[in-house]
């Protein structure tokens, strides 16, 4: 009897780096079965249906191009200013949107998860795929607008460092992911963060460079004491080189590239080091 | 017998405060505290959890030093009321949160049906929640699809297999549930209160996978209810906590009796009056069972029952009366009898102490509360003397589901067929 062998001994504290990579892997029908419900679901009872993915990334790029090319005259030389605010958008709402979700995740599925243990960290991963798939579709909706202006104008806007894409988008990724972890952690005790997340992270979009301009103009226009914003956002680097690589208007630099994987990968370990800590008590705080 | 769980000084702390604007600051002297190697300022007193008592602390011990295992192919029962730690075991079990402080050792995969069609999607089919649903539970994906026909066969839905799990009647999403749950042969399946819903037919259905599950499959199964009938059936042995401790461990048919004896506040079933002016003075009135033991409030409604009156008359009666009756839950008359339903005890009575014990057969009064009513008349005189709902008590079916048949009579009869 004394020689037993337990599958599982459930304990009051679990160390630091005690992380349930293989139970992630054995849930991973689980995890593919998620992202399909959102795929299947998202937009059930709308008459439009998936065309909402395209609806949404145009009319951004038509309100853009107005407020930000026409209005203020940021936009950049060269290249046609649709294809511009068409792109650094797309990149940045689905690093939003995997963020702003990530960060709720404790509270948006406290019912399930009040009910059913399974690793936890399937729920974000779930955010950052089915993101992938909306953003995916987006994506070949910005290819056919740079097809089309291609016919139009006759320049071809991509750039060769688009073999790099696939690093730029699992920085994007790894830091979506990490800082929302982060957040989600806090969340479950102090919903304050939920309130700022809320409005803070729109806000953002407008201090990145990217979005409004490309970080060249963007750190020329910004008052001096407030150059720091462009120059630490590991954010806006991702997006200007984004932007270089798909529409020509930017700038591609090793050195950015590094910083913000760098910072990618340091708040992804701190994120899952915290969501680790928290996933097993979360229900007597939430 | 080889083990499968067992619990070790088990004890889970609930601080009942509220997250506000304080919370920051007390986080921050706790953290403060443990840098200093002091402990935890703000868990002075931890209290027992007893919901009787209003709690000065704000830590309490939803469960506390709780000790015990279960065997392979054990179905264990555990009841208890509410508050008592029964959800929180379950919790703690499932691994949804975690112990203050002891362990729990688990061999095999752990299911738990704490509330079916958990994280089923109502846009979704049922064919579609099935997967869904089952690889919540953490079955693969190919296991689900091997075993989707016995499934959907079980919950009785194959017309509806491509339809919204949204149109489906709350009945049928429970069927669908408990389904993938039975199916999903985990070595330790919890179940908490599922039965209560769904028709009679499916309960029965359900019953009977839960018993060929631990008989035939020789899984464990830990099963929660306030049903005292379906733990009886299901479960050879059970488990009573209070107050967050185990309070009782054993045979079944034991811990409920226990259970209800210690549970029987608010019913009455022994009274002595005082009423020393009258003539016929109602010394005490009590149930009692055929051993001559006081009942303890919830009675089995197959077992006879005795109302025991013991009077003392002080003066020469030629025509005392005595009479009680019985009303139900509804405040309707269900039974009257008074004394010279025997003839014997029609006769003039000397000074001195009676005592008249009436039974009542059963099964014949139907599973429901009852109030008793006594009243002592003296003919001679007209002086009365009554007694309005002196005790009360409550006849219970432990065995059959159909205890809430129509009617005041509850009798099977015999239906000859020729």
């Amino acid at each position: 009897m004394s020689e037993k062998t337990w599958d599982k001994i459930i304990k009051p504290k679990r160390s630091l780096l005690e992380i349930d990579f293989k139970g992630l892997w054995y849930y991973r029908d689980l995890l593919r079965m998620l992202v399909y419900r959102d795929f299947v679901t998202y937009y059930k009872q709308t008459i439009l249906g998936p065309l909402w993915f395209f609806i949404q990334p145009l009319f951004t790029a038509a309100i853009n191009l107005f407020v930000f090319g026409s209005l203020a005259g940021l936009g950049p030389q060269g290249v046609p200013g649709f294809l511009f605010y068409m792109s650094g958008p797309i990149l940045w709402q689905y690093f939003q949107d995997t963020f702003t979700k990530t960060a709720s995740t404790f509270i948006d599925n406290q019912a399930v998860f009040g009910k059913v243990y399974f690793p936890r960290l399937v729920m974000p991963l779930t955010v950052l795929i089915s993101g992938l798939l909306k953003f995916g579709v987006q994506l070949c909706l910005l290819l056919c607008a740079i097809v089309y202006y291609y016919f139009q104008t006759k320049t071809f806007s991509m750039q060769w460092e688009i073999i790099y894409f696939p690093i730029l988008l699992i920085i994007i990724m790894v830091m979506a992911m990490g800082f929302g972890l982060l957040v989600s952690s806090l969340t479950t005790k102090y919903r304050d963060l939920k309130f700022l997340i809320d409005f803070a992270v729109p806000l953002l979009k407008y201090v990145t460079p990217g979005i409004a301009t490309s970080y060249v103009i963007f750190v020329e226009t910004l008052p001096k004491d407030l150059v720091f914003l462009a120059k630490y956002n590991p954010i806006g680097y991702l997006i200007d080189s984004f932007n270089y690589m798909f529409v020509g208007a930017g700038s591609f630099d090793w050195v950015h590239i590094a910083y913000s994987g760098g910072f990618a990968i340091i708040t992804l370990f701190f994120g899952i080091l915290i969501f680790n800590q928290v996933e097993k008590n979360f229900m007597d705080t939430v | 017998m080889r083990k499968v769980i067992e619990i070790e000084n088990l004890s889970k702390v609930y601080d009942l405060g509220l997250v506000g604007t304080g919370t920051l600051s007390k986080d921050l002297n706790r953290t403060w505290a443990k840098f200093r190697g002091k402990p935890d300022p703000y868990a002075t007193i931890v209290e027992l959890n007893d919901r009787t008592q209003k709690s000065s602390s704000n830590m309490v011990y939803a469960l506390k030093d709780i000790n015990f295992s279960v065997n392979k192919g054990e179905v264990l029962g555990i009841i208890g009321k509410n508050g008592a730690g029964k959800s929180t075991l379950l919790k703690i079990l499932s691994q949804i949160t975690s112990p203050t402080t002891g362990n729990i050792k688990i061999k095999g995969r752990v299911a738990s049906l704490l509330e079916v069609g958990t994280g089923m999607h109502p846009e979704m089919t049922a064919r579609q929640n099935i997967y869904l649903n089952g690889s919540l539970m953490g079955m693969r994906r190919n296991e689900i699809t091997s075993k989707l026909d016995e499934i959907v066969d079980f919950a009785g839905i194959e017309k509806y297999l491509d339809t919204p799990t949204k149109r489906f009647s709350s009945g049928m999403t429970v069927r669908l549930g408990f389904a993938i749950a039975a199916f999903l042969e985990p070595e330790i399946l919890i179940v908490d209160e599922v039965l209560a819903v769904g028709d009679a037919e499916f309960q029965k259905k359900a019953i009977g996978k839960m018993q060929a599950v631990s008989k035939g499959e020789g899984r464990t199964v830990l099963f929660v209810s306030h049903d005292m009938s379906s733990i009886s059936r299901l479960c050879p042995k059970s488990i009573l906590l209070k107050n967050g401790s185990v309070e009782f461990l054993g045979e079944t048919s034991k811990v409920i009796e226990y259970y209800l004896s210690d549970n029987s506040e608010g019913y009455k079933t022994k009274a002595e009056p005082v009423n020393k002016h009258k003539d016929i003075e109602l010394l005490k009135v009590q149930l009692l069972d055929e051993s001559n033991n006081c009942l303890n409030g919830i009675h089995e409604v197959h077992k006879p029952f005795i109302i025991n009156i013991k009077i003392n008359i002080k003066t020469e009666i030629k025509n005392p009366f005595l009479s009680f009756h019985l009303k139900n839950s509804m405040d309707e008359f269900v039974l009257f009898s008074d004394i010279n339903d025997s003839k014997k005890n029609r006769l003039p009575k000397t000074p001195g102490i009676y005592n008249y014990n009436v039974k009542i057969e059963q099964p014949l009064l139907k599973p429901d509360r009852y109030f008793l009513y006594v009243g002592i008349v003296n003919k001679d005189n007209d002086q009365t003397n009554h007694f309005s709902k002196i005790l009360n008590f409550e006849l219970k079916d432990f065995k059959n589901a159909r205890s809430k048949r129509a009617g005041y009579i509850y009798k099977n009869l015999f239906w000859d067929e020729y």
